[in-house]
């Protein structure tokens, strides 16, 4: 039988009051096997039954002071809160320390007692040992807790479904999820957690684990959450019974996004190593430790063997293909060597051999290595055509050797400026063999002592890279030579070697300097030379021009140099030819590839004077390719003035003979202007002008013969004719004015002849105006006053001719027996609109108002000049407004409008 | 002798002074002449000294041709002043000439105007002549003072312009 558990002590002390103590009561007390312990009203301790005190370790009736440490143990949640709410409580887990130091687990349940009246008057504890139960709970509570934590550590939700009850039970729940463990769910609310796409899939698998199609599924998916996304997969497996009848179906969904992210990260990895694989030109195949290609690249697999055999591929045994290759010593090598790398022995094996086709020589390079690192060793195979590099270093050494047996120095240094390359070139330029010079400092070798510039060289290639130029070199036995150099670093880093290449340019050195030397003679001797000399280019370029040339034309070297020389030297006179200057003989010649001499032409000074010249154009081309024109020329002024003088003379020689042929022959005729007095109007006299008339009937006027005449004396038989011939027309009665020239001023014989001519053509001397001109008689005045005077007394009258242009000073007139001024043209021409000319005839008039003489204009063109003289009171005029120079008959007086050809 | 034949010289018309002067007045109109002819070359070479210097400096520096015409344009323009410079020596020459001939003739003129001055018409109208003859000497010696400047000046030019030749060169 049972014992009656606190419990129902506790519901019997509930509802009857059952007074303190009594034996009875303590032997039922003492049955139980729950602990009870009563108490009053302020907790102390009234009894307590056996299991009470098996189970605290203490007899709380005797051992006060675990009795006190159980109460504080207890605490205010066991009979002060009955005390304070009225109501019991119930199996409320506590745990206590035994004096014995172990500890108990209990259910503490605690009820009042009251009294008859219902008031409280005490309390009764019970409690159940439940040690081993919490040990229990908490093994549970661990395992459940290991479980969880296991769930949570692997991502894992786990669920079962019942088929026949539709119900999911979900035992764990990953975060995020929506359900929780322990929930139950129908099989529609499972799939709602399922994405979309797959809820189909799903709800088939399930479906076919029903039909007995499956017993299994495997998905996997991403999900997204508010935190983000994660790759879940779910596990279903069918349980089912020994007829296979499906009980249920357990299903876990993990997540594996770690995982897929993983695998995508491998899959990723490995397509990168693929496409880095494939990228490379060499042929790469990665084998396993029994020669078995694992992984190739796409080089390799496009790789054809020259003779066209098929590439071995995944799957393939490398090992095996080599050995498999009788005869084929490459082959058999790269077995060998590809035997020492999988055993171990070796880590790497490299080798050069070739593949020639009937066509073309190939070569390549094979490689093996291994690496071992996370997983199993593996075996690297590359095969690398090496044909261009073959060629290339084929081309290399050819030209090294070229470069050996041309006498230029190659020499390499390492970054410290050591000599580690000396070619044979090096060797016979500076005498030193490449083992007496490797690992010395080649600056120090080349250049000489003290010298500067290889150090200099050497800065700038360390500053720039490279650097050329020329320098002094020096050779073993101490002897230098002019060299031009061009060094290059290469490499990069601290490593940096440089290359150097050297030539030796001592004859191109002395050419140039002869070349110098022969340009300064030349110079020399183009400047001593009295001709002008200069070169132009294609253009017409000036490139050179002596000294001669400068003074003749006006111009320095170095206004001209590199000016076209068009503006000098073609110049364009308005009778020449239309010429582009590019058709100048001097262009010509150079274009034609001719030398051309030309005897008259003009260049232009500086000032724009021309200049007669003379020279001669020849083409010239240099070694360099300059081509140009040198011309050699001479001012020929001197000749054409020479050849003018000439001209002249013998066009006097001939006026010398004409004019004495028409004195023989009376060709002379006088024309006559009339002369107008202004007051009247009329016409009071003539003013006889000479004309020659040639053998042919030309009428030729005195300005093309008179100055011959009075150049070579034939100037007074002249005025004697005229004179003659004059004194005729003043015989018929017409007054008349005759010109004389200077000559017959101081010539005693002319007046006699005017005196003679008077007499026998029986003129009235009165009628005869003799003209000279006021130059004539300021030159010698003492003459003319003698002939003046002279006239005076044969009763002539005397005329001054061209009167105010002399160089001033009128006081001539005070002597000098004149009876009329004639004034120059000069001053009547512009009287009309020159104040100044107006000033001067006013004094004219003035003057001869003062002296008592006549007034006569000469030139009036126009009718206000006219009167405009006649308002001056000028006496007489004459001009081409009055009436034209025209030819006279003796007896008839001439009239107005009278013309001949001047 | 009446006032009017001592003014209006004596009854046998004008006399050798007179005529002296005369011909005093003839070649001053005569220089006057010259002058204004030389004036208006002197502007014309002025202008043309003037367009060329526009059209330098309108011109590119770089045109060889052009800068050739310019040059001798240059050239041609130096030796129409050297050439008017010396003819305004001439005339200026000729003016100083005339200058003190017409000193002399002033001082003719005084001498025998001297008598007349006792008659109070004589007296105005010689004074008037006087400060006449007066005014004129005072013009004609600004005149003088005039054409040294210009002669100073045209003489400073014509260094320049040998300088600058000789810079050219």
């Amino acid at each position: 039988m049972r014992a009656p558990s606190a419990g129902a002590a506790a519901e019997v002390a509930k509802g009857d009051v059952v007074p303190a103590g009594g034996s009875h009561q303590r032997s039922v007390l003492d049955l139980l096997d729950e602990g009870v312990i009563v108490l009053d009203t302020r907790g102390r301790l009234l009894q307590a039954n056996d299991a009470a005190s098996l189970i605290l370790g203490f007899n709380p009736e005797t051992d006060l002071v675990a009795w006190g440490a159980y109460r504080e143990q207890a605490g205010p949640d066991s009979w002060p809160a009955v005390l304070r709410t009225g109501h019991a409580i119930r199996d409320t887990p506590l745990e206590v320390d035994r004096p014995d130091g172990t500890r108990v687990a209990l259910l503490l349940s605690c009820s009042p007692l009251r009294d008859p009246e219902g008031a409280i008057s005490g309390f009764v504890q019970s409690f159940r040992d439940v040690t081993g139960q919490a040990d229990e709970h908490r093994r549970l509570a661990a395992t459940e807790d290991r479980l969880r934590e296991a769930h949570e550590v692997a991502r894992l939700s786990s669920w079962e479904w019942a088929p026949d009850t539709g119900v999911v039970s979900i035992f764990h729940a990953l975060s995020g999820e929506k359900s929780s463990p322990g929930a139950r769910a129908t099989l529609d609310e499972l799939l709602e957690a399922t994405p979309p796409e797959e809820r189909q899939g799903t709800r088939d698998d399930l479906e076919g684990m029903v039909r007995g199609e499956s017993d299994g599924s495997v998905r996997r998916s991403r999900r997204e959450y508010a935190a983000g996304s994660a790759w879940l997969e779910t596990r279903t497996r069918a349980v089912r019974d020994g007829d296979g009848r499906l009980l249920c179906v357990r299903g876990t969904t993990q997540d594996v996004t770690e995982q897929e992210l993983s695998r995508r990260e491998t899959v990723h990895a490995r397509d990168f190593f693929q496409a880095t694989l494939d990228s490379l030109a060499a042929h790469i195949a990665v084998l396993d430790d029994d020669g078995e290609i694992l992984l190739t690249n796409r080089a390799w697999a496009d790789f054809a063997d020259a003779n066209g055999s098929r590439p071995i591929g995944l799957g393939e045994n490398y090992l095996a293909a080599c050995d498999a290759a009788v005869g084929d010593e490459p082959a058999t090598r790269a077995a060998a060597g590809l035997r020492a790398i999988l055993s171990g022995s070796e880590a790497e094996f490299s080798m050069e051999y070739p593949r020639h086709s009937p066509t073309v020589d190939r070569w390549f390079a094979l490689r093996v290595a291994r690496f071992d690192g996370h997983g199993d060793a593996r075996v690297v195979v590359s095969h690398e055509d090496m044909t261009e590099r073959h060629r290339a270093e084929d081309q290399v050494a050819m030209q090294a050797a070229l470069l050996d047996e041309v006498d230029v120095a190659v020499i390499a240094t390492d970054g410290e400026g050591l000599v580690t390359h000396w070619n044979q070139g090096a060797e016979r330029l500076h005498g030193w063999t490449f083992a007496e010079v490797v690992g010395k400092n080649a600056v120090e070798l080349v250049s000489p002592p003290g010298a500067g510039e290889a150090e200099d060289f050497s800065g700038d290639l360390r500053r720039e890279g490279q650097r050329r130029g020329e320098f002094t070199a020096r050779r073993k036995d101490g002897s230098t030579f002019p060299a031009f150099v061009q060094g290059r670093l290469m490499g990069d880093g601290r490593s940096r070697g440089a290359i150097w290449v050297l030539v030796d340019i001592s004859e191109r050195v002395a050419s140039e300097r002869a070349l110098v030397a022969a340009g300064n003679f030349m110079r020399a001797i183009a400047d001593s030379m009295g001709e002008g000399l200069f070169t132009i280019d294609t253009e017409g370029r000036l490139i050179y021009m002596n000294d001669a040339g400068a003074d003749l034309l006006g111009w320095t070297s170095a206004d001209l140099l590199g000016r076209v020389m068009a503006p000098v030297i073609h110049s364009r006179l308005p009778d020449g030819p239309d010429l582009a200057f590019a058709d100048c003989p001097i262009m010509r010649a150079r274009r034609d590839r001719r030398t051309v001499r030309v005897d008259d032409d003009v260049f232009t000074h500086r000032d724009g004077g021309l200049i007669p010249v003379a020279y001669t154009a020849s083409p010239f081309e240099t070694d360099e390719g300059i081509e140009g024109c040198v011309v050699v020329f001479k001012d020929i002024a001197e000749r054409k003035a020479q050849e003018e003088r000439l001209k002249l003379e013998a066009g006097t020689l001939a006026w010398i003979g004409r004019i004495r042929s028409a004195l023989a022959e009376d060709r002379f005729v006088l024309h006559a202007q009339p002369i107008v007095e202004l007051r009247t109007g009329e016409v009071v006299q003539h003013e006889l002008l000479l004309r020659m008339r040639e053998a042919d009937g030309e009428l030729v006027g005195p300005a093309a013969f008179l100055g011959v005449a009075e150049e070579y004396g034939l100037i007074g038989d002249i005025d004697r004719w005229v004179i003659g011939r004059g004194a005729e027309i003043a015989a018929t009665g017409l007054p008349v004015q005759i010109n004389l020239s200077a000559h017959s001023i101081g010539d005693q014989s002319v007046l006699s002849h005017i005196e003679r001519s008077i007499e026998q053509c029986g003129a009235e001397p009165s009628h005869i105006v003799f003209e000279i001109t006021e130059t004539a008689i300021v030159a010698d005045a003492q003459a003319a006053r003698v002939f003046a005077e002279r006239l005076r007394s044969i009763g002539c009258r005397l005329a001054l001719d061209d009167f105010g242009t002399g160089y001033g000073g009128f006081t001539y007139l005070k002597q000098l027996p004149v009876d009329c001024l004639k004034i120059d043209i000069e001053f009547v021409r512009d009287l009309a609109t020159n104040l100044s000319s107006r000033h001067v005839v006013e004094a004219v008039v003035a003057l001869a108002r003062g002296f008592k003489l006549q007034t006569v204009a000469e030139g009036v063109e126009d009718a206000g000049t006219l009167e405009l003289l006649g308002e001056l009171g000028v006496d007489l005029a004459q001009g081409y407004h009055i009436a034209r120079p025209g030819p006279l008959e003796p007896r008839d007086p001439p009239t107005r409008g009278g013309t001949t050809r001047e | 002798m009446n006032e009017e034949d001592t003014i209006a010289g004596g009854r046998d018309g004008p006399t050798p002074l007179d005529q002296e002067q005369a011909a005093a007045d003839l070649d001053q109109s005569v220089a006057d002449r010259e002058q204004a002819l030389a004036d208006v070359d002197q502007a014309a070479i002025e202008r043309n000294q003037a367009d060329l210097a526009d059209e330098r400096e309108s011109a590119n520096p770089g045109d060889f041709a052009s800068s050739v015409k310019f040059t001798q344009r240059q050239a041609d323009l130096d030796y129409c002043q050297a050439r008017s410079d010396a003819r305004q020596d001439q005339i200026d020459q000729a003016q100083a000439g005339g200058d003190q001939r017409q000193e002399l003739l002033d001082d003719q003129q005084r001498a025998r105007e001297r008598p007349r001055a006792s008659a109070p018409l004589s007296a105005r109208v010689l004074e008037a002549e006087t400060q006449v003859r007066g005014r004129d000497a005072a013009r004609r010696a600004k005149n003088a003072r005039h054409r040294a400047q210009q002669a100073l000046r045209r003489a400073e030019a014509a260094e320049l312009r040998a300088q600058a030749l000789l810079g050219r060169r």
